[in-house]
């Protein structure tokens, strides 16, 4: 049971080895809603994690997925991004699509602030569903606000049915980064913050004041 | 609060023609070092049963089938796979005479019952380890003896279509018997949907299919006055579901 990434480095093999290099490597999100957490992975059927966690496939059987998740970039070139993940609530039989969309509405509040993480999941040949690789840690993104929507789509058999979707936006870690920081230089403002680091009196700002409207001359 | 999903029993019809099958998918994996577009495969997957009827005429004593042309809004049904070459022959096939009929119950006088036929049996055999959901094997089960205590020889091969109590139907994707014959390993396709128990689990030689009609639009077809009520529908294809 070894380490994702020491697996993957042994399908990429040697630079001089022409063999083909064959990956099955899938994505898994983990939201953590306030209460509820839900896990989901992009493929068909129920995922078991070496951790014991169960991870619930979101592509049915006809090979649609119903969570759009977008691509993801690299937080570092300085747009800080904002990711939308779009659910578009199933239908199955005994249940109502309408019902568990009020039901999500109600419970908006479980969205702000919390964390998704996404992990990437290893299958080897012959292991099914249950992988022995440990899923590896790949990206970390903050929910920020769910939009809700619905619409009428025409069905499989020509009939008009009334789609519900959730959409929750969320940014990565460089949010906020270009905001000018707020603060200002003053003797009680630093005296104040000197207190809070445990350093009893900090006189170096009590000249500050007199420096007002002051102009120097450099000779 | 959990839901329960009621499971009707597929009306017992004739059939024409019937397939299971897992084929699974793939997604678009990228170029090999050859230059070539190779698919990376979906892990998971899902089962299909498709059948197709053959002409029913028995509509006017019992409209089954306009009752299952009427249940394709994601009902769920537990199907028994009619005696295909996919279903191990260990009783003989109403299709063709193909079957161990040794291994049919007879009267103790050795004679056929009042019907004609040797007893039938749902041949059922012993799980021994506990697999975990979501692994595709192996599976170790105890082969099966006869009634008169002639062992079942090497009869289930990769091809064949079984289930487990109370699940839904696998396809044999590998089997390793031990020397012997008595016992075996096999490996599934799709992976296990449930967990089994060493305790009580038991795999059965002649499977069910537990799944929804999804071709409601095909598999439509209207009685006609031509026919005297006689009623040829679709063909019907059914999707697994984990119930």
């Amino acid at each position: 049971m070894a380490d994702f990434w020491t697996e993957i480095d042994d399908i990429f093999s040697t630079p001089d080895d022409n063999t083909d290099i064959r990956a099955m490597v899938r994505r898994a999100w983990f939201f953590d809603f306030q209460g509820y957490p839900v896990r989901l992975w992009q493929g068909q059927g129920k995922l078991y994690g070496t951790d014991g966690s169960e991870w619930l496939g979101t592509v049915d059987a006809q090979g649609r997925d119903v969570h759009t998740v977008p691509r993801l970039n690299d937080g570092r070139d300085g747009s800080s991004a904002t990711y939308s993940f779009t659910l578009s609530i199933p239908t199955y039989p005994g249940t109502s699509p309408l019902e568990l969309y009020n039901a999500m509405k109600a419970e908006q509040y479980r969205v702000a602030g919390r964390d998704i993480i996404a992990y990437l999941a290893l299958f080897k040949v012959g292991e099914g569903l249950r992988p022995s690789t440990p899923m590896v840690y790949y990206k970390q993104l903050t929910m920020i606000a769910p939009k809700f929507s619905e619409k009428i789509v025409l069905g499989s058999s020509n009939q008009m049915i009334k789609q519900y979707s959730v959409t929750i936006s969320a940014k990565d870690g460089n949010i906020g980064r270009s905001n000018v920081p707020g603060g200002t230089y003053a003797d009680s403002v630093q005296k104040e913050r000197a207190r809070q680091k445990g350093v009893a009196l900090d006189r170096g700002c009590e000249f500050l004041a007199r420096l007002a409207n002051r102009t120097y001359q450099l000779p | 609060m959990a839901i329960t999903i009621e499971v009707l029993d597929f009306p017992n019809l004739p059939i024409r023609s019937q397939l299971y099958y897992a084929g699974g998918s793939t997604y678009d994996g990228g170029f090999s070092t050859g230059g070539v577009r190779i698919g990376s495969p979906e892990p998971g997957g899902r089962s299909f049963l498709e059948i197709q009827l053959s002409l029913q005429v028995n509509e006017w004593n019992d409209p089954l089938v306009s009752w299952l042309m009427s249940k394709t809004n994601g009902d769920v049904f537990r199907v028994r796979l009619t005696n295909t070459p996919q279903v191990c022959p260990i009783v003989k096939s109403p299709w063709h005479n193909k079957g161990f009929a040794g291994f049919n119950l007879p009267w103790d006088n050795d004679q056929n019952w009042d019907n004609n036929e040797p007893w039938d049996d749902d041949y059922v055999l012993d799980v021994t380890n506990s697999p975990l959901a979501g692994t595709t094997g192996p599976i170790h089960v105890l082969n099966g003896t006869t009634s008169e205590g002639a062992p079942f020889g090497q009869v289930l091969k990769i091809g064949h279509v079984i289930s487990f109590d109370g699940d839904t139907a696998y396809m044999v994707d590998k089997i390793q018997y031990n020397d012997a014959g008595t016992e075996f390993d096999i490996w599934v396709n799709p992976p296990l949907r449930r967990s089994l128990s060493a305790d009580s689990a038991f795999l059965l030689l002649q499977p069910f299919f537990v799944g929804n009609i999804t071709n409601g639009e095909e598999f439509r077809a209207a009685y006609e006055a031509s026919n005297a009520g006689y009623i040829q529908p679709g063909r019907i294809l059914l999707s697994e579901v984990i119930v």
